[in-house]
């Protein structure tokens, strides 16, 4: 069985997604993956990490983001665990689609989209972390 | 982020986006994109999304509020040439119901000429 294994650490800043996108982009395409699906994993990251960066601290400290990326058997997981307060984002979601533009909401797209982009989101909070997965196909 | 702005001399405005449209890229050309395309003059207004690599759901929801603006100024925008994965956020968060989208710059030109004024 090939499976194929990086990981990337991060701090909370939101300096670091350019580096999140350029190592994942870099990753993927290493790992042999298609387009789209690279296309799928950088926004899922991209929003993912944004909202943690956003919400998911308190305090003024650095905190770490780790982020693995693991191909097997033609499906891609993503793993992304932080230390912040518990957020399930498997279990979350606001949006259902406006009829008008005027109904339109102007945030609360990501978690939608990344549960229509992914095969599955699954959510566990282990010690004091988050860790959030992703199954591409 | 990179916006570029050109005032045709049909009378319609051309914004061209280039970069990544996440929290940062929005924070940098958001202000300059909504007074370019909602507080002008200029009613008709079409979008190069070409260079666009990737928009999140922040730069999403500032299209939602300048198509909303531009709608109340009875202006038309419409967007043009947008990467396969742009273009599926659009599609799949339903706003291309509301945001006019379009292949290419002839049929963005051709879709606020007939429909302007």
């Amino acid at each position: 069985m090939n499976s194929q294994e990086a990981t990337l650490t991060i701090e909370n800043s939101f300096d670091e997604l350019r580096r999140l996108a350029e190592w994942l982009r870099a990753t993927g395409h290493a790992f042999g993956l298609p387009k789209p699906t690279i296309d799928d994993l950088d926004f899922c990251s991209s929003e993912l990490v944004t909202n943690t960066i956003s919400y998911a601290f308190n305090d003024d400290v650095p905190h770490r983001i780790v982020v693995r990326l693991t191909t097997r058997e033609g499906s891609s997981t993503l793993e992304i665990e932080d230390d912040g307060k518990p957020f399930d984002p498997s279990a979350t979601s606001s949006f259902t689609p406006p009829r008008s533009l005027e109904e339109a909401s102007i945030g609360g797209y990501g978690i939608y989209l990344v549960q229509q982009f992914m095969d599955e989101l699954s959510y566990r909070r282990v010690g004091n972390k988050n860790v959030v997965t992703m199954r591409h196909a | 982020m990179n916006i570029t702005i050109e005032d045709l001399n049909t009378g319609v405005r051309k914004i061209a986006l280039s970069g990544r449209m996440d929290i940062d890229g929005t924070g940098v050309i958001g202000t300059r994109l909504t007074a370019a395309a909602a507080t002008t003059d200029r009613l008709s207004i079409v979008i190069d999304m070409a260079g666009v690599e990737y928009i999140g759901s922040l730069g999403l929801g500032t299209f939602v509020a300048i198509t909303r603006a531009v709608g109340r100024r009875r202006g038309k925008m419409v967007l043009f040439s947008l990467q396969p994965e742009v273009a599926k956020v659009f599609e799949t968060s339903k706003m291309d119901q509301f945001i006019p989208i379009v292949a290419d710059v002839d049929a963005a030109l051709a879709a606020v000429q007939l429909t302007a004024g």
